[in-house]
């Protein structure tokens, strides 16, 4: 282990990729690289909006997380990453409440999800969080609007009042023209800015995307990827980004690699 | 190692072209078959849903054998032979007969009380000798009747020596009641006339076929065969479609390695077919399974043979050729709609919306062709008649299952927004409510037919009710009026009345030694030689003690060997009988004075023969002169009559007279038939107890309801299971969605509740068409039968009750799959 | 990059001086490498001596500017002809990472900890793209696109590694064991 040890310090430095361009270049520098010294434990930043400790989890005999540790700011756009099947998917799940882990706690704020019952964390993931998925996510017998209203509709929202922040959301990330159709009846890029909307609408502190380029051809993801980070910056949102995709990691803030259910600490 | 050899040889014969197609149907059995646990459930589903259906086809097949061979041993036991050509004289060869019918808890006995003329008299099928005297042969069902406790008030009305078992060969079915009876020997003193019930006969058996039905009869058949065999249609071709989204994404797997669409709907058509054979198999099966236990089922009141039970080969070769042709047309039709692509199907949005008119036609000429039948009365229905009913009922049973897809499509379409469920649950409906309207429309046409024909029982079954429960002249409605004659002498009828009123649901009894009589001399007084019957005046003779007589009229004085003439109080048909004197009889104003009356009675003085029977010549007797005109009672059993002490006939002609009894009965007491019919039988086993409206309607109006009930719910079950099917499959198709919908933070009970919403929405929705074209077409056929309306509300809430049970139980039963698909494990990327 | 097919090109929407040249030039290709004058010179009267530019005219005056430029069919042709040939796929068989990976296998030292710090270091990079890419014009995004994906196939090739790093490790290890196979 030692020798692993000093091995890595001996080879710390990182070619500089061959990039015809200043790093200081372009607006609003974000926390980049703090992927790489992001301390492992969250309780060193008791600031943190969303933070997993040590988590674990199996789905049978197979280990999906096995010690995996997070905190995500306010406002911060983290990828995780990954080769598939390393967990990152399952460590959305978890952060988001979807999944109890076997072990470890997942703090949101000053709560802790595992001290709440399912219904806080389902009232918890209709008011604070909001979900982009890579396909399949669009309830097809709804429309696009109604579906962009179905989160606002969940959390008790008034019909009427859902259906104007609803087409309104779908006008920002402009799509107001499919407001009418089914999700069969529009693209794939399309259906994605919906959800993206959808995801948006109720003003979430935390948006959770698990390849949400996955399924689209890269212009159509670009621009998902542009819509989705600029609206989450405008809103203040957080986003937990899931993606094997390097360019669309680039649109985080910073990254944190998952790897057999660990994240990786560089700095430990 | 002769099977390949036997393929090549006969494969190339076929032709290449038939061979492909050959393979490519295999291929899609094999599909069907070996696809996977779903697609082999899938399989087994629609192979059950169509066995079900085939095997009630196979029994609808049997039908006219049934019917053919109780028919055939009907007429082969009849012993009406007397009513062909003229009265027969005592010989060897003859026997008298005489009807006996009786009835126990409701249940119709039946049979011939025989006593032969000489040593060789006929004997009837399933007999090998007539039964001889207080002796009786009976059927294998009235054997353990007789046995049983339940029988044990009909085995004391029948005190006779049981010789045999009547044979198949003589009896309608397994469960019918049947006796013969050897007459007792001193039931009667030798030629006195009898009760006019027997007839001689010198064989069994009658040529004659086609007995007409009544009308009635004949339009319920008609409407149930056609309420049942609908939902069966309906139900079947649903089984067929059991499943078709998955088969279709199957048909896309097979698109993407290289089958055309030609290939790829002979390949649906082959898992079709499989699904077919299979259910042709399994409803094989099922008929062979029940065809025995059908024999324990007292059908048609007296069962039905297994023996009998024979698919006609024509029908039922049509039915296992049709049923899978029929499978193979539904699934090419439903293909119509899909465009199966390589990567995937497409389901073609119905370009134009669902016309109306011709689905509000077919419902609108069936009542149409419904409403200028009638069938009231006595009538017979034609061949064009019998057309036309199948005809209108067919059109309004076939008119609910396409407009229902209408309807629901409307009421979908026009359903305001509403709770999220709510929401979800319609739009559902909008996008693909198809596959839900093929399971409800059989559950809608069950129900239509249903409702109609239950209003049709109930309204016919009350009417007979009434009839049996009306008291004549009586005003009370909680008695039942029987009505006893014996075989017996007529100065026994003291020992009848003392037996009736020991009855314990006795409430009333009146009897009397009754006859008939008519005038020696001719109305008008012409030629005595005259062979018109109705020339001479008839009238009837009621033989009482004083006592007894008081009862039927207000007498204002009686001795033994007084007479009295007894009239109405109130003659009904205006004008009051009138009362002809021996002069006026016989003279030339007689015209004048009976035209106008009602009803006419030989006065005092007036010579008449008594008795009315073939048997004998009968008695002379003159009304004794000083008889007095009384006035009959209300509710006496005798209206207009002759009144007479014993002492006024004389004991000869007293027993020549019929022992008679009217007898009030409570109407709730269950044995009270039974009680009478045993008191009777201590006068005379053989007497005749009879209910004024005994037409035993009840027993198979019962039975033809719990049919009914029955079918409905296995056709409710049915439709739930198919439902359920549907809805778990959509369920799992959505999976991701659903686990989407989960992430977003849906509660359980929204989507527990869309579930069930969309279950009942179509449901409700079919049933209340149902039930609104159930009553147009109740009402039409009472029209018929010449009676007003009347929509039974019980029938409607059971049916309704029932539907929610199922919509319920649907959901439920759903239920642990939406909440096992409800898990995260559905946002894993696959 | 052939500067005098781009230069061509340039000159195929209208005639210009040198020094408009050089801007045009600098403006959509010259991000990291604004052109020297020499070279544009030097460029262009070799296009002038092949008889791909002419000179359209000449402005009096002194510098070297006086001249106009203008090309010529053999021009069109030749710019035709270029764009209709492939660029050749650079291939790399020995870049620096792949020497450090296989450098760090052979020493015991963690494979993944390079690849790990080189992802951190290849996204920076990228995020600073991205973040220019999103603000920018077209061309911007052009540029920027094309580096973005040559960097996420390093990264790729990285993921890649990592995956193969037991089976890289083990041959690396006991090479003894391959040669004696036959």
């Amino acid at each position: 282990m030692t020798a692993r040890d000093r091995s890595a310090r001996a080879v710390a430095a990182p070619t500089a990729p061959a990039v015809p361009v200043s790093p200081a270049a372009g607006p609003g520098t974000g926390p980049a690289g703090v992927g790489l010294a992001a301390p492992a434990d969250p309780s060193e930043s008791p600031g943190a909006l969303l933070a997993a400790i040590e988590l674990h989890k199996r789905f049978g005999a197979t280990p999906a997380l096995d010690g995996a540790s997070l905190r995500v700011d306010a406002g911060e756009i983290v990828a995780l990453m990954g080769p598939s099947g390393s967990g990152k998917s399952t460590l959305l799940h978890c952060l988001a409440g979807i999944v109890g882990p076997d072990a470890g706690e997942v703090h949101y704020g000053t709560r802790r999800l595992s001290a709440m019952s399912e219904a806080g964390r389902s009232a918890l993931r209709r008011g604070e969080f909001g979900f982009v998925f890579q396909f399949g996510q669009l309830v097809p017998e709804l429309t696009c609007a109604e579906n962009v209203a179905l989160p606002l509709r969940l959390g008790g929202v008034g019909r009427r009042a859902a259906r104007e922040r609803a087409h309104a959301q779908l006008a920002r990330l402009g799509v107001d023209d499919v407001a009418g159709k089914r999700p069969g009846e529009v693209s794939g890029g399309q259906g994605q800015r919906v959800a993206v909307a959808r995801a948006l609408v109720s003003e979430p502190r935390v948006i959770f995307a698990d390849e949400p380029t996955g399924a689209l051809d890269s212009l159509n993801g670009e621009e998902v990827m542009r819509l989705l980070t600029e609206a989450a910056r405008t809103a203040a949102a957080a986003v937990v980004l899931v993606t094997h995709d390097a360019r669309v990691a680039a649109y985080s803030d910073r990254e944190v690699v998952v790897r057999d259910g660990r994240t990786r600490s560089l700095a430990g | 190692m002769s099977a390949p050899a036997v393929t090549r040889t006969t494969a190339p014969a076929a032709g290449p072209r038939a061979r492909a197609w050959l393979v490519q149907l295999l291929l899609g059995a094999r599909l069907a078959l070996a696809g996977g646990p779903s697609a082999w459930l899938r399989t087994a589903m629609t192979g059950l849903g169509v066995g079900l259906g085939v095997a009630l086809l196979l029994v609808a097949a049997s039908a006219p054998a049934i019917l053919h061979a109780r028919h055939d041993r009907g007429a082969d036991r009849d012993a009406s032979s007397y009513l062909v050509g003229g009265p027969l004289a005592p010989g060897d060869t003859t026997v008298v007969a005489e009807p006996y019918e009786t009835t126990t808890h409701g249940q119709e006995v039946s049979g011939l009380v025989v006593r032969p003329d000489g040593a060789h008299p006929p004997v009837p099928p399933g007999l090998s000798a007539l039964p001889g005297p207080d002796q009786m042969v009976v059927s294998p069902a009235l054997a353990r009747l007789l046995d049983a406790p339940r029988g044990a008030l009909l085995a004391a009305r029948l005190p006779f020596e049981r010789v045999g078992v009547i044979g198949a060969a003589g009896l309608a079915g397994p469960h019918e009641l049947y006796v013969y009876i050897g007459e007792p020997r001193d039931r009667r003193p030798d030629g006195a006339p009898g009760d006019g019930q027997e007839f001689r006969i010198d064989h069994f058996g009658s040529p004659q076929r086609g007995a007409s039905m009544p009308a009635v009869l004949t339009m319920l058949i008609i409407v149930i065969v056609a309420v049942l065999l609908l939902p069966i249609g309906a139900f079947t071709a649903a089984a067929v479609r059991f499943g078709s989204q998955a088969r279709d994404r199957q048909l896309a797997a097979v698109r993407l390695v290289g089958a055309d669409p030609g290939m790829t709907r002979r390949i649906a058509a082959g898992g079709a077919l499989a699904g077919a054979l299979a259910g042709c198999v399994a409803g094989a099966a099922l008929f062979a399974a029940g065809r025995p236990l059908a024999q324990r089922v007292a059908l048609f009141r007296s069962g039905v043979f297994a023996s009998d039970i024979r698919p006609s080969p024509v029908l039922a070769a049509l039915v296992l050729v049709a049923v899978p042709a029929s499978a193979v047309a539904i699934t090419l039709f439903s293909l119509r709609r899909v465009v199966i692509e390589p990567l995937g199907v497409a389901r073609l949005a119905p370009t134009t919306r669902r016309r109306l008119w011709w689905r509000l036609a077919m419902p609108v000429i069936g009542i149409a062709l419904l409403l200028p039948l009638h069938a009231g009365g006595s009538q017979i229905f034609g061949r064009k008649d019998q057309a036309q009913l199948a005809a209108g009922v067919v059109l309004v049973l076939v008119g609910v299952t396409v407009l229902l897809p209408w309807v629901l499509d409307a009421a979908v379409r026009r359903l305001g927004p509403g709770p999220l469920a709510w929401q979800l649950a319609v739009r559902r409906l909008q996008l693909d409510g198809a596959t839900t309207v093929r399971a409800v429309a059989a559950v809608a046409v069950a129900v239509t037919g249903a409702i109609a024909l239950q209003m049709v029982f109930s309204v016919v079954e009350d009417r007979f009710t009434r009839d049996i429960t009306v008291v004549p002249g009586g005003r009370s409605t909680a008695v039942t009026r029987l009505w006893v004659d014996a075989g017996s002498p007529g100065s026994t009828a003291a020992d009848l009345g003392q037996a009736l009123a020991a009855a314990p649901a006795a409430r009333q009894v009146w009897t009397w030694a009754s006859g008939g009589m008519t005038t020696v001399d001719l109305i008008g007084g012409r030629p005595a030689d005259s062979r018109q019957a109705d020339s001479h005046l008839y009238a009837d003779l009621a033989v009482a003690d004083c006592a007894s007589l008081r009862r039927f009229a207000a007498l204002p004085s009686c001795a033994d060997g007084d007479a009295f003439l007894a009239v109405p109080e109130t003659a009904t048909g205006g004008g009051a009988p009138v009362v002809l004197s021996p002069e006026q009889l016989t003279g030339p104003t007689v015209g004048a004075l009976m035209s106008g009356a009602p009803q006419a009675l030989p006065g005092p003085g007036t010579r008449m023969i008594v008795g009315t029977s073939v048997a004998g010549a009968g008695l002379a007797w003159t009304i004794p002169a000083g008889s007095r005109v009384v006035a009959t009672r209300p509710d006496a059993p005798v209206g207009t009559a002759v009144l007479a002490t014993p002492g006024a006939v004389g004991p000869e002609l007293l027993d020549t007279l019929i022992p008679t009894g009217y007898l009030d009965v409570d109407r709730h007491e269950p044995d009270a038939y039974d009680q009478a019919a045993v008191a009777a039988a201590r006068v005379d086993p053989l007497a005749h107890v009879l209910t004024s409206g005994r037409t035993v309607v009840d027993p198979l109006f019962g039975q033809i309801r719990t049919a009914m009930y029955v079918g409905i719910v296995a056709v409710l079950v049915m439709v739930g299971a198919s439902l359920l099917v549907t809805m778990v499959e959509q369920l799992r198709e959505r999976h991701r969605v659903l686990a989407v919908l989960v992430a977003f933070g849906t509660r359980r009970r929204t989507l527990a509740t869309s579930v069930l919403w969309q279950a009942a929405l179509p449901m409700v929705l079919g049933v209340a068409l149902a039930v609104g074209l159930g009553m147009g077409l109740g009402a039409a056929l009472l029209r018929m039968v010449g009676l007003p309306p009347s929509f039974d509300w019980t029938n409607i809430a059971t049916v309704s009750v029932a539907t929610a049970v199922v919509i319920i139980g649907t959901t439920a039963t759903s239920l642990p799959v939406l909440y096992r698909l409800m898990r995260p494990d559905g946002l894993r990327t696959e | 990059m052939s500067i005098g097919h781009t230069l061509l090109g340039l000159l195929e929407a209208g005639p210009r001086h040198g020094y408009d040249l050089k801007r045009s030039y600098d403006e959509r290709f010259g991000h990291d490498r604004p052109l020297h004058y020499g070279q544009v010179y030097a460029t262009l009267s070799r296009l002038l001596k092949n008889g791909l530019v002419e000179v359209d005219g000449v402005t009096p005056g002194d510098g070297p500017d006086r001249k106009r430029y203008a090309i010529t069919e053999a021009g069109v042709t030749d710019v035709e002809h270029w764009l209709t040939q492939p660029e050749r796929p650079d291939v790399y068989l020995h870049s620096g990472l792949y020497t450090k990976l296989v450098i760090a296998l052979l020493t015991g030292r963690a494979a993944a900890d390079v690849l790990d710090r080189q992802r951190a270091e290849h996204l920076t990079a990228m995020r600073a793209l991205t973040r220019r890419k999103t603000g920018g014009d077209l061309a911007d995004q052009l540029v920027c696109d094309h580096a973005l994906f040559h960097l996420e196939a390093d990264l790729r090739f990285l993921e890649l590694t990592a995956a193969r790093l037991d089976a890289l490790a083990s041959a690396l290890r006991s090479p003894q064991a391959d040669e004696a196979r036959p």
